[in-house]
């Protein structure tokens, strides 16, 4: 097949016990559910940080710019070469004192006062990009959620649901929570309800990857 | 164009070619622990350089160009981490007995890519699993379009080389 798109190149065909293998790997198998969930909440999760970290607008190079920088990079390479010099020149049992002090690995007793702190840098956070452990906190709900909706126990599941909308107002999981939150009253025979969740889902996430599960789960409850 | 409007399109495009995404990284010799990961990247690589792709061309070579760099740079990572990656590899490729029809297919399929290095493998990948013309090949990853000739004849022979031999390994067994 491929052959003869090619085929004025000289490149030979592939056998066709190669090309039928080929043609089985073709066919791409859906990611569960799950899988494409989590990475679309980490994409999304990445675009919002980028949105909620400013960095300080940086200067184009000017020539005077890349002149100084050059002349602090030469002087930095010179005095390190004239420091090497020096080390190998010294005679091996003759180090000068500072060399001869032990290696200590504490950081230094005190500064001296006047010295002025490390500026801090320009990156400003604001305060919905600073949590970023309570992810992993917030996936642990999640995750014990899912495990007593493995276990059937859909109303440890709501209860889970509930508390975790209460402790993540503005969660990253948010949407999965609501799928759950859908699974666990079809499950409970609650459909009205589930109906309305839904309903609720699909204005707030008009393009989220699962609405077609949770049609999928109202259409198995009926 | 505004910039939501791009990021919209950009996390639209990466949840509707996810499946093609994980699979390339598969493809490309990712480990299946690492994929997700991996895939993250592409995403953020993509979103960087949304503005660059042109939405009249298709997007799956566009993010196989990405995807294979991602890999490419995770590959060069992970052998000076694990010297030995490449002996285990070997040793890891499933035998054509334990694999069951269209699944055993598949699998077979990546135990015998991955005996391809990289650049070879990339251009029989887009141009005989992805059906994207050996032109485009070329473009995407940047190539001359002789060397694309070049490596996909190399990597044809080798991927026969490499499926008849899982395939005698397992009448050895």
């Amino acid at each position: 097949m491929m052959g003869g798109l090619i085929g004025n190149r000289a490149v030979p065909p592939l056998s066709p016990a190669v090309q039928a293998l080929l043609a089985c790997e073709r066919d791409v198998v859906s990611q569960p559910e799950i899988v494409t969930a989590r990475a679309m909440a980490r994409a999304r999760e990445s675009l919002n940080e980028q949105l909620s970290v400013t960095f300080a607008p940086r200067r184009a190079p000017t020539p005077m710019r890349r002149l100084v920088f050059a002349a602090a990079a030469g002087l930095l390479l010179t005095t390190g070469i004239a420091a090497a010099y020096q080390m190998l020149r010294q005679p091996h049992g003759a180090s000068p004192s500072s060399s001869s002090r032990p290696v200590s690995h504490a950081r230094p007793a005190a500064l001296p006062e006047s010295e002025p702190p490390a500026p801090a840098p320009t990156v400003v956070v604001t305060p919905s990009a600073q949590p970023r452990a309570s992810g992993s906190a917030e996936l642990q709900f999640l995750l014990r959620a899912r495990q007593a909706d493995a276990r059937g126990d859909y109303a440890k599941v709501l209860s889970l649901l509930a508390q975790h909308q209460r402790d993540y107002p503005v969660g990253r999981l948010a949407e999965e929570r609501e799928v759950l939150r859908v699974k666990a009253l079809v499950g409970l025979g609650h459909r009205g309800k589930a109906r309305q969740v839904a309903a609720s889902f699909r204005r707030q996430f008009p393009r989220s990857v699962l609405l077609p599960k949770i049609d999928e789960m109202l259409a198995a409850s009926r | 164009m505004s910039p939501h409007t791009n990021e919209n399109a950009c996390l639209e495009a990466y949840q509707r070619e996810f499946d093609y995404l994980v699979r390339t990284l598969r493809r490309l010799g990712v480990n299946p622990e690492d994929v997700e990961d991996l895939a993250h990247e592409v995403f953020l690589v993509l979103r960087r350089t949304w503005h660059e792709y042109n939405p009249e061309r298709a997007l799956k070579p566009y993010l196989f160009g990405i995807a294979f760099r991602v890999a490419a740079s995770h590959r060069r990572k992970y052998w000076r981490e694990v010297p030995f990656a490449t002996v285990e590899g070997q040793d890891r490729a499933p035998y054509p007995d334990e694999l069951i029809a269209a699944h055993q297919a598949r699998a077979l399929v990546l135990a015998a890519l991955e005996r391809i290095p990289l650049k070879r493998r990339a251009v029989l990948i887009m141009h005989d699993l992805d059906e994207v013309p050996v032109q485009d090949v070329a473009a995407t990853l940047s190539i001359p379009l002789f060397t694309a000739y070049s490596r996909l004849r190399k990597a044809r022979r080798e991927l026969e080389s490499a499926v008849t031999s899982i395939q005698k390994r397992s009448v050895v067994r």
